[in-house]
């Protein structure tokens, strides 16, 4: 964990929640796995103090802990996963609504404010809410109950007024207040529901507290013990076996653990009830079975089997942020199509990607078999259909844009001779068959042209359902950092900087003279980008000693540039970036703190007019500018942190 | 008389006599002592030997030799002029020069084989080369070594290094003023501008209005890049996936040969033509689309001006991103976000 990854979660946590909470974070992050008389011994805090910061940290998941059966002492842990996930609240719950509604995400919203919940809590609180007309104050009521800390989220304040990450909160409040009423638990019931099955809630078991070394050690003493006899594993041979093992016993526990979501017959079909995959395996709730009889379509009866199912379970959900990766990994290869394709391919794209998604619950698995030996597991990536695509697809897209005029006759590509008679019947048939036809057949050439592109943005796998595509995820992650890293350089160093480095990237370790040949520059020219971007770490030089004097004069020196080095070193700068963002914005609103706190004041709101000046307004309005903009920036990082961490596998890989 | 006079003028010297045979041979011929003797000029072999020697004494004749035989080149009257005036030394340095043809030659290798001192060769070549007898060349090879060749000579391909060098150094305003050609001729083959529909268009205006009366909430977003735009100011898109004809670097050199955009001096080798084309798909401008072909990268020809402005990330287009006391900035430090001048800046313009 870096000292800027502390840094940046302890101010997005100081934020949220209080200076406790961040403190007690920024000590047990700074001193890594303690008891609680650790703590207390290290920092100058109360164990008093220290125990009201760790509640609130476990109930937003910041603190990991563990009670070791041996001795009884719990150790805790810091969770820099979902603290610096504290980030994208906001963008969570638009991705939420984009896809599911905005009923979908004021649940969301609120489940982030509350860390895990019961279901039976969630839906008081909306019942209550729904009764007296006044969600927000009750929703605010809830979350003081949830949490015990008095610095936190009782204060109304520090989550209204729009500070910082919690605009989406505000939002949550906004919505819950005017637009996403939740009419009836039954409601309230089937979005948990949707959201369940598709992954984006997750239930919350006791092994999700556990550090990551308890889940490890579980692992292992369960192999040990049944699998080699209670004794510890000797020889490569066997110690492979071992490992090969340990980590599929970790998937199992963790797949278990999240057994609800595990759908796998589901594509994009979902909305139409009637051509649904039946899931014939039964899905357990927290114990009480029931069994999906029925598509989506059928919302009473299925209501009635989820209320009756999260009725009794006392289910505690949390949402998940694994599956926000993917989401965030479908918007930035969106752009990256874009970019390099066209606007309606784009859109294509999108649609294709979030059809993927309902099958893909995390973007790489960290205890995946790796070995090729098994053929099934290697091509386990899923598939999607332009058929599938094509139902998906919001229907306002233009899907001729974008597309050559001669589409027609495309048509014996695809052998549909049917297709050209039934534009004819146009009167008899109206736009429904033909209207669908049609557009299967667009949508099938734009992902076409994104197969095509350099890049690949799709793999043709069969011509089942029109056509059959993969998609790359490794690959297309790999493409992603580059071109971030790519985009970074040169704002630096211009575009020769990012030439260079193309170079060095495509040819290997090369010295100065060839990389002038490469890049047709004379060497005066290159050598002083190459100079700044090795200051800046982007590239390096290996020295090659002619002799074995090793003076610098009988010395080759060859440039390389390494992209897992450049990965890390702009992930480090985009962290500290991030928290002088947030740094900044506290200071911003420092500079216009006496303003805020009049426009606070209970007789001022509401009449902030006849109140304040049109000076303390106007600095009002400017302030609200300059944080709207930092945010925004803060944003846009995030979208960089997540390309450059999330969509593929650990940066030691 | 008059016909009689100019033989008897020549003949008043026998050795000019033979010159002027010798020159009336097409120029860069060789010549034995048989050709010289077939002149009837001199008597006998032994008088032709002594008018030879003549002429080698004022470097009128070349003496080479040829499969063991020995054999002569006419040098014009000014070179042997200019020979004439040199001292020893340079005569030399000269001869090494002139054998070593357009390839020039290293001083070292001179030295080496002339067995002068540094001072003397370098006055001798200062002075030949103030005569205009020689000129310095540079090669591309080795940049750093001093090389001479004759003045007259163009040097050979392999000392200039291809069409892509102009006096040893690489050409590059013309590696540019191609790179735009070629760039923009790709971008021609492999994009095509999005016609404006007449028909369809009717029809698709009919599908909004009904989906708009069905739905009410379609806000048209502006796309998140613009659209690069063809010569006629219309968007361009990509062909179908089943066009198979993008440019390769065949078809591109056959276009930079016809259009006669490059001087004809210029010997542009498919070869050569690679390595641009490989730089420019380092450059980000053309990638390639199969094994051969190519396709300019999405609004790789700027026709409206933007500039490269508009891309990069949250990190490059952030204060931070750019800030060059990035590594000393920290709570409490010297730099840090509260005094940071790049944030105020940066908000200040909005």
């Amino acid at each position: 964990m870096s000292q800027y990854l502390v840094e940046l979660c302890t101010l997005l946590i100081d934020d949220l929640y209080g200076e406790l909470s961040s403190q007690v974070f920024s000590t047990i992050a700074r001193l890594g796995r303690q008891p609680l008389a650790g703590l207390v011994r290290h920092s100058n805090l109360s164990a008093r103090h220290l125990k009201h910061g760790l509640v609130v940290l476990i109930q937003q998941h910041l603190a990991l802990h563990y009670t070791s059966e041996l001795d009884g002492v719990t150790y805790y842990e810091a969770n820099w996963q979902h603290a610096y996930n504290l980030v994208r609240s906001g963008k969570i719950i638009k991705f939420v609504e984009d896809r599911f509604g905005e009923k979908a995400g004021g649940i969301i919203s609120n489940l982030l404010l509350l860390g895990h919940t019961k279901v039976s809590d969630l839906s008081d609180a909306y019942g209550v809410a729904n009764k007296k007309a006044n969600s927000g104050a009750e929703l605010k009521h809830v979350n003081g109950n949830g949490i015990s800390n008095g610095n936190g989220l009782t204060n109304g304040n520090a989550l209204t007024n729009g500070d910082g990450l919690a605009n989406g909160v505000d939002e949550a409040h906004d919505a819950s207040k005017t637009e996403s009423h939740i009419d009836s638990r039954g409601q309230l019931h089937s979005l948990l529901y949707q959201l369940l099955h598709s992954g984006w809630i997750v239930p919350v078991r006791e092994p999700h507290f556990w550090p990551q070394a308890e889940h490890n050690n579980e692992a292992e003493v369960f192999v040990i013990s049944t699998h080699f006899e209670g004794k510890v594993p000797k020889g490569p041979k066997k110690v492979a076996e071992f490992a090969r093992l340990v980590k599929e016993r970790k998937r199992k526990t963790r797949d278990e653990s999240l057994e609800i979501p595990q759908m796998n017959g589901i594509t994009g079909s979902k909305r139409y009830g009637s051509s649904a995959v039946q899931p014939s395996k039964r899905i357990k709730i927290n114990g009480t079975g029931f069994a999906r009889t029925n598509g989506y379509s059928d919302a009473d009866h299925l209501q009635d089997e989820i209320q009756l199912d999260l009725k009794q379970g006392d289910l505690v959900v949390r949402v998940n942020h694994e599956k926000c990766n993917v989401a965030s990994r479908t918007e930035q290869l969106t752009r990256l199509a874009a970019r390099y394709v066209g606007e309606t391919t784009s859109k294509v794209y999108e649609a294709l990607l979030r059809v993927l998604e309902e099958q893909t619950p995390r973007c790489y698995d960290e205890f995946a078999d790796n070995d090729q030996e098994d053929p099934d597991i290697v091509d386990a990536s899923p598939l999607v259909t332009a058929q599938a695509v094509a139902e998906a697809i919001d229907p306002n897209i233009d899907l001729t844009d974008g597309l050559q005029e001669d589409s027609n006759h495309v048509n014996r590509v695809n052998g549909n001779a049917s297709a050209e008679i039934e534009e004819n019947d146009q009167g008899l048939s109206g736009h429904s068959l033909e209207d669908v036809n049609k557009r299967r057949r667009l949508v099938d050439q734009h992902i076409r042209l994104l197969s095509e592109d350099p890049r690949h943005f799709t793999h043709w796998v069969s011509s089942r359902g029109m056509s059959q595509w993969k998609v790359d995820f490794p690959r297309l992650a790999q493409v992603l950092i580059q071109t971030e890293i790519e985009d970074t350089v040169t704002a630096r160093h211009e575009r020769m900087g990012t030439r260079l480095i193309r170079i060095l990237h495509s040819k290997g370790k090369l010295d100065e003279k060839q990389v002038s040949n490469f890049s047709m520059t004379p060497p005066k020219t290159i050598r002083s980008t190459l100079t700044g971007m090795q200051e800046a770490g982007f590239v390096e030089t290996q020295e090659v000693p002619k002799d074995t004097s090793r003076q610098p004069s009988r010395t080759m020196y060859l440039w390389f540039y390494d992209q897992q080095r450049c990965r890390q070193l702009l992930l480090t700068d985009t962290y500290k970036a991030m928290a002088r963002i947030l740094q900044r914005i506290k200071v911003e609103r420092a500079k216009v703190q006496t303003v805020i706190d009049k426009a606070e004041r209970t007789d001022v709101v509401g009449h902030e007019e006849q109140y304040l000046s049109k000076m303390e307004r106007q600095a009002l309005r400017d302030w609200s500018q300059t944080e709207e903009k930092l945010l925004i920036q803060l944003g846009r990082q995030d979208d960089l942190v997540a390309t450059l961490r999330d969509f593929i596998g650990p940066l030691n890989s | 008389m008059a016909s009689s006079s100019k033989p008897a003028a020549s003949s008043g010297s026998k050795k000019d006599q033979l010159y002027d045979r010798c020159a009336e041979a097409p120029p860069d011929t060789v010549f034995y002592q048989r050709d010289l003797a077939d002149m009837q000029v001199a008597d006998d072999s032994a008088s032709l030997m002594m008018l030879i020697q003549q002429l080698v004494d004022a470097h009128m004749l070349q003496v080479m030799t040829w499969e063991g035989q020995v054999c002569y080149k006419l040098r014009s009257r000014d070179e042997a002029a200019k020979l004439k005036s040199m001292t020893p030394d340079e005569r030399l340095i000269f001869s090494h020069i002139e054998s070593s043809g357009t390839a020039g030659i290293w001083t070292k290798t001179i030295k080496a084989k002339t067995g002068v001192t540094q001072t003397i060769m370098t006055k001798c070549l200062k002075q030949l080369e103030s005569k205009a007898l020689i000129k310095a060349i540079n090669n591309v090879k080795f940049p750093t070594r001093k090389m001479y060749m004759l003045a007259h000579l163009m040097p050979s391909e392999d000392v200039v290094g291809g069409p892509w060098h102009q006096d040893g150094e690489l050409d590059v305003d013309l590696i540019e003023a191609l790179s735009n050609i070629v760039v923009r001729f790709i971008e021609r083959e492999s994009w095509v501008e999005q016609k404006q529909r007449g028909p369809s268009k009717v029809a698709i205006a009919k599908r909004k209005a009904y989906v708009l009366s069905s739905t009410n909430d379609i806000e048209a977003e502006p796309p998140l890049f613009k659209p690069p735009l063809g010569p006629h100011k219309l968007p361009l898109i990509p062909h179908p996936s089943s066009h198979r004809h993008y440019p390769t670097c065949a078809s591109i050199l056959a276009y930079i040969r016809a259009s006669g955009v490059v001087d004809t001096s210029v010997a542009l080798q498919e070869q050569d033509l690679q390595v641009l084309l490989d730089n420019l798909v380092f450059d980000g401008k053309i990638e390639r689309m199969g094994a051969l072909g190519y396709r300019s990268v999405r609004g790789a020809v700027d026709r409206e001006g933007v500039g490269e402005e508009g891309d990069g990330n949250g990190l490059s287009q952030a204060p931070c991103g750019r800030c060059p006391v990035f590594s000393l900035c920290g709570e409490g430090g010297p730099v840090n976000a509260k005094s940071c001048v790049y944030f105020t800046e940066w908000l200040r313009t909005g």
